[in-house]
């Protein structure tokens, strides 16, 4: 009788073990990573509150930043300063991608293609992107023109190498089902090159909006008056240490994030892997 | 509905220099009927093959499908290759669908569709992932894809070659008896003597260096063939030893066989 009555409380018992287990698994370790990454935010915030030259930074400590992040949220002025940046990457990532997957499928294609342009674009590719400022503010007229260059300039690359790169690994058999039935380029290209590719161009994208989230803010530095560079920027200038770092944890967040959302993206287009 | 070839004189070499791979082919083909190529590896089944489908153009002499000849691949003149080539993007509808949308016929496709699953038994299966499949299942899906643009020529290079035994045996017969009911023309190339035997009305025999036919012979034995019919096994014997003779003699003392070799077929018929 009471052996009838405890087995499923033990079997409750192992279930909850399972969902505990599981449960640490996904939250727990980055939690746990979490807390180490506060914990020296932490520590650098104490060094710095206790050396007296550098005493003058200390509000840049989680205790003064954490509530100063918190109150930038529901103030309502985060979306102005975040706005226009994430205008300009959108713009920056649209243009790259425009440009680079034809010019990608194309070098990819063509043996020749590839040749040609192998050295120059690999020449380009290792210019940092902020070494154009100068050519882009002669170049166009507006900063936030010059901006979106930039970012352009750090994004194509990577779109443009993974998508070459995907359209030769190609299986030679495709295109032979494809010429079997007699399809046209276009048709080929709608059917087979641009499905068999897209996961690759989406991983160079992620690849590109990491770049280019890492360059938009030292781009923002420059010129404009607006966005989370020229927040960052402005708040340095008026001391405003805890106002900083808040912004400094606003830029990881939404990278975060907007990175999230591509990887979300390449697992729902995806058809590699078993 | 079948489509007639004429191999019309066809000498190949790959490169201007190169080694002659294919000599002096020349046979005729009827409208709708099953050829079995086989011949050791090396000798240009494949090349031939490739040159029928209008993918590859003979150096010297032509390919002339129902008296026009071929300069390039054409939708109702189909392949179908030892690996399916399933684009693995697409589920399996699509892919069976493929070849329709190709060739622009996208008329009524989804009853097409389902018409040609039904007929490779694949019904069942029509949303599932193409690497969920079995190899013979995605050759069934291949041979769909390739049924559904209602082909006149389908040609086969080693399409089973990848299967285990009891999956393969299906589907020879399954292929075989559709290209008959459809009427549609065969050229299957094999190294398997029992699948040229299974499915071939004829067997010819390719020698290499150059690629030669070095002996075509008639089967009359009736569908679906039975392997261990005595008349069967005798002309397995028979072709046994033209392949090895094809294998061990040189291309200039050829001698090409014309006959067929067969016991009472209606006997075999019954059997
Ligand atoms: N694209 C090519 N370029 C140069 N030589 C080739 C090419 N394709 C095939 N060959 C040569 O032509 C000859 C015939 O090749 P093919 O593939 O037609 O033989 P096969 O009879 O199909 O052989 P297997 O039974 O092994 O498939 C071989 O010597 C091969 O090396
Ligand atoms: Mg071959």
């Amino acid at each position: 009788m009471t052996a009838t009555t405890t087995t499923p409380a033990t079997a409750g018992g192992v279930e909850i073990g399972h969902y505990a287990r599981r449960i640490s698994e996904n939250l727990g370790y980055p939690l746990l990573g979490l807390a180490i990454l506060l914990g020296f935010w932490w520590l650098g915030g104490y060094l710095i509150a206790s050396n007296p030259s550098t005493q003058a930074f200390s509000a840049f400590a989680p205790e003064s930043a954490l509530p100063r992040a918190w109150e930038l949220l529901w103030s309502g002025t985060l979306w102005d300063t975040v706005h226009p940046s994430l205008s300009r990457i959108g713009l920056g990532l649209f243009w790259a991608t425009l440009v680079a997957v034809p010019v990608g499928i194309l070098v990819g294609s063509l043996p020749v293609m590839q040749k040609i342009t192998s050295f120059p674009f690999q020449l380009l590719r290792m210019v940092s992107p902020l070494a154009w400022m100068p050519i882009a503010v002669l170049a166009f007229e507006t900063w936030d023109g010059a901006i979106v260059f930039l970012l352009f300039m750090a994004s194509v690359w990577p779109i443009l190498f993974s998508t070459a790169f995907a359209v030769q690994r190609i299986d030679p058999m495709y295109f032979k089902v494809a010429r079997n039935f007699g399809a046209s380029p276009l048709a080929s290209l709608r059917r087979l090159v641009i499905p068999a590719v897209a996961p690759d161009i989406l991983a160079g994208f992620r690849l590109a909006l990491g770049i280019a989230w890492v360059v938009l803010v030292p781009a923002e530095y420059l010129g404009v008056t607006s966005g989370l560079g020229y927040a960052i920027n402005d708040a340095r200038d008026i001391l405003a240490y805890d106002l900083l770092a808040a912004l400094v944890l606003v830029i990881g967040v939404i990278g975060y994030v907007l990175d999230a959302i591509v990887v979300a993206l390449i697992r729902y287009v995806g058809w590699q892997g078993t | 509905m079948g489509a007639s070839i004429q191999i019309n004189g066809i000498t190949h070499q790959f490169s201007p220099k190169g080694e002659v791979v294919l000599q002096d082919l020349m046979m005729d083909i009827g409208a709708g009927s099953n050829i079995a190529l086989i011949g050791e590896s090396g000798c240009g089944k494949s090349t031939l093959l490739h040159m029928l489908a209008g993918l590859l153009i003979p150096s010297e002499g032509c390919v002339k499908i129902n008296g026009r000849q071929v300069t390039r691949a054409h939708p109702e003149w189909n392949m179908m290759f030892q690996r399916p080539g399933l684009y693995p993007w697409l589920n399996v509808r699509q892919n069976v669908a493929l070849g329709l949308q190709f060739t622009g016929q996208t008329q009524n496709l989804k009853g097409r569709i389902d018409e040609m699953l039904e007929l490779v038994g694949l019904r069942d299966r029509s949303e599932a992932r193409i690497q969920d499949l079995s190899g013979g299942q995605q050759q069934r899906v291949a041979l769909a894809r390739s049924l559904a643009v209602e082909p006149q020529m389908i040609l086969l290079d080693e399409p089973f070659s990848a299967l285990d035994a009891f999956t393969r045996r299906n589907l020879q017969l399954e292929v075989s008896s559709i290209a008959r009911d459809k009427g549609i023309t065969l050229v299957l190339v094999t190294h398997d003597i029992d699948e040229a035997l299974n499915m071939g009305e004829r067997v010819v025999v390719m020698g290499r260096n150059p690629g030669t036919f070095r002996s075509i012979m008639d089967i009359d034995l009736s569908f679906p063939r039975n392997p261990m019919h005595p008349a069967f096994t005798e002309i397995r014997e028979d072709l046994m030893d033209r392949f090895r003779a094809s294998v061990e003699t040189p291309a200039d003392s050829e001698t090409t066989g014309h006959t067929s070799q067969t016991p009472d077929p209606k006997e075999i018929a019954n059997g």
